[in-house]
């Protein structure tokens, strides 16, 4: 049915951009995730993982130090 | 060493190598000579990253340092985690989005091809020097063992990883590492368990890691701020960030291993991991040696701990007098055992007051340890006519006079594939600099890909006599782990500083950061010459005096940019 098409052309010519860009996000949201570890959701967590266990370590040695010394 | 140990060593080393080389056996490209075709995961960037960073030197160099300073060396290492942070939030992206070959790369487009030449230049000095000292390591093992002439162990040590890095580039040292790190590794676990099974059967381990702590070698962390003091937390932390952000971004024996990761994600997760894994492998080095020097309260060490320096010099006027230090040494170090073995029991009864003038009885018969240890020092240095240190042969002669036959030989090799491992890279990033910064870029510009890796190859060949060539000059330094290490501090603090201005700072031009790195590097050597700080503080000293001379340059004498003249 021709009034199909034509709202179906409507849709798909205003949507496609925004298809497009939703398209870019997901493949840019893919590669930010790329390499990411699943204990984390996002790069910035593992950041803050590695800093904290940093922390934890120089506490830890600490600890170690006080009770063999 | 007995048959079976060689056997060992020689079966290690055969397959490490054959390996290396069978897996990148493959017509080779450029990309794939020089960063293994940007096909590796996560795990092999993070142990060719640690495989490069951890050299013989590590394994030789820090259980010693253990035993005779203490565990505080773990301090440097401090700054490597938040290094990782910031390599991953600011040099991955930069260098993965630009696809280049080299960090240097980078600098001719944000600056100019004057730039990249000087830190081109700056780390072919720094890495070619501190590489000979990576051959250097090894070498005196096989010496010591073999009695051969040390030349002819720096040829075999640097020759060796000449053979699989001219024939399979990048993809032949990133598969190298992974087997070598896995050989380490067993290695050293090994070691630590034997060390504490040669202690007395009613000593424990946490018994000796006590016995070690009450003399003073559990000194993990100290929290006072000292310019002077060479490991501490503020300096770890600091001075090492700077130090490990200069190593990791800017040398490009690490640039190298990081680009060859098969994505951005893959290179970030595989320097997250070294920054996760580092301080707890080198904690557990430093444990090593801290468990030698429990099991040597119960055990007489040597004297001197280096066997031929001693060998050489009773054959000369000296004999008599060091005779009677040794003679000295053995009645104190008798004087010493009822002591440990009393603080021992009364750690188990928790007697405080025992414990307490145990220790201090102990701590005073240690200090005269440490002074005849110093006479030898001095009575050996005037023998053999030069400085002489044991540092890099404490775990190396336990290995030789306790372990069992056939564990030498993996000991050995451990060491000798350690050294393999941060030399190979190194070869690699030396090729790859001087090919892409200079030969591509300055002279042949227009060849095809078989001319340059073929010149690749050449190159590294080159380096490889070089380096070795620098081995036979490296004889006569204190602790190698720190000669390496100040030796980077040197240099690294002023590329670092070339490399932040190239990030943050856009409105610096070319002319400006020039001038500051040239300035900067002078001030660098005259604070190292004039002893103004420990060595660690030069990696903070020269990022901040490029930074700050370049603004000061670019202030007083601005470059006028293309595009702002005037058409």
């Amino acid at each position: 049915m021709w009034y199909n098409t034509i709202i179906f052309k409507s849709i798909t010519k205003r949507c496609s951009p925004l298809m497009i860009n939703k398209d870019n996000s997901q493949d840019r949201v893919a590669n930010d995730r790329d390499g990411l570890p699943p204990f984390v959701s996002s790069w910035k967590q593992l950041y803050a993982v590695l800093i904290g266990a940093l922390a934890l370590q120089i506490v830890l040695f600490y600890v170690f130090m006080t009770h063999f010394q | 060493m007995s048959a079976l140990d060689w056997i060992v060593l020689s079966l290690t080393l055969i397959f490490v190598v054959s390996y290396g080389i069978y897996r990148s056996r493959e017509k080779h490209t450029m990309d794939s000579f020089l960063l293994a075709g940007k096909s590796m995961p996560w795990y092999h960037v993070t142990l060719s990253l640690m495989a490069t960073q951890a050299s013989a030197i590590t394994f030789l160099s820090a259980p010693g340092q253990a035993y005779t300073d203490g565990m505080r060396f773990v301090q440097f290492y401090f700054g490597l985690p938040l290094a990782m942070v910031v390599l991953c939030i600011t040099f991955v992206p930069k260098f993965g989005k630009l696809k280049i070959f080299t960090a240097y790369e980078f600098l001719e487009g944000r600056f100019d091809l004057r730039t990249r030449g000087l830190t081109a230049f700056l780390f072919l000095l720094q890495r070619g020097l501190s590489t000979g000292l990576s051959i250097y390591a090894p070498s005196l093992i096989l010496s010591a063992i073999l009695g051969w002439d040390i030349t002819w162990t720096n040829i075999i040590s640097g020759g060796i990883v000449m053979l699989y890095t001219i024939t399979g580039g990048s993809r032949a040292v990133s598969h190298t590492h992974l087997q070598q790190m896995g050989i380490i590794t067993v290695g050293m676990v090994v070691a630590g368990v034997m060390v504490v099974k040669f202690l007395p059967d009613d000593v424990s381990f946490t018994d000796a890691l006590h016995v070690a702590g009450k003399m003073g070698k559990v000194n993990l962390i100290d929290f006072t701020f000292d310019l002077n003091s060479r490991y501490n937390v503020w300096s770890g932390l600091i001075g090492g960030f700077f130090l490990q952000l200069s190593y990791f971004g800017t040398d490009q024996s690490q640039v190298g291993r990081f680009l060859t990761g098969s994505s951005q994600g893959q290179s970030k997760l595989g320097l997250a991991m070294n920054g996760l894994l580092k301080i707890p492998m080198q904690f557990l080095i430093l444990l090593v040696g801290v468990l030698v020097f429990a099991f040597y309260q119960f055990t007489n060490p040597p004297l001197f701990f280096n066997q031929t320096v001693v060998d050489q010099v009773k054959s000369t006027p000296y004999a008599a007098a060091y005779t009677a230090l040794e003679q000295k040494h053995e009645r104190i170090q008798a004087r010493k055992h009822p002591h440990v073995m009393a603080l021992t029991d009364a750690l188990k009864k928790d007697d405080q007051a025992s414990i307490e003038k145990s220790r201090a009885v102990l701590i005073g018969i240690e200090t005269q340890v440490k002074d005849v240890r110093k006479e030898a020092e001095t009575l050996l240095s005037k023998a053999s006519g030069g400085a002489v240190n044991d540092v890099n042969y404490i775990f190396l002669r336990f290995v030789i006079d306790y372990l069992p036959v056939g564990m030498v030989g993996l000991l050995i090799a451990v060491i000798l594939l350690a050294s393999m491992g941060s030399v190979a890279s190194a070869y690699n990033s030396l090729a790859s600099c001087t090919i892409v910064d200079i030969y591509k870029r300055m002279i042949q510009k227009d060849n095809d890909d078989h001319n340059y890796v073929a010149a690749s190859r050449w190159a590294t060949f080159f380096w490889g006599i070089f380096c070795i060539g620098v081995a036979q000059y490296a004889s006569r330094l204190g602790s190698m782990i720190e000669a390496v290490n100040i030796l980077g501090s040197l240099f690294y603090g002023v590329i670092l500083g070339i490399f932040l201005v190239a990030f943050y700072f856009k409105n610096i031009k070319s002319r400006a950061v020039f001038w500051a790195s040239v300035l900067g590097e002078i001030f660098v050597i005259i604070s190292y010459s004039l002893d103004l700080t420990a060595f660690l503080w030069l990696n903070l000293i020269g990022c901040v005096l490029v930074i700050s001379f370049a603004a000061i340059i670019e202030k007083i004498w601005p470059e006028q940019s293309v595009s702002a003249q005037p058409a």
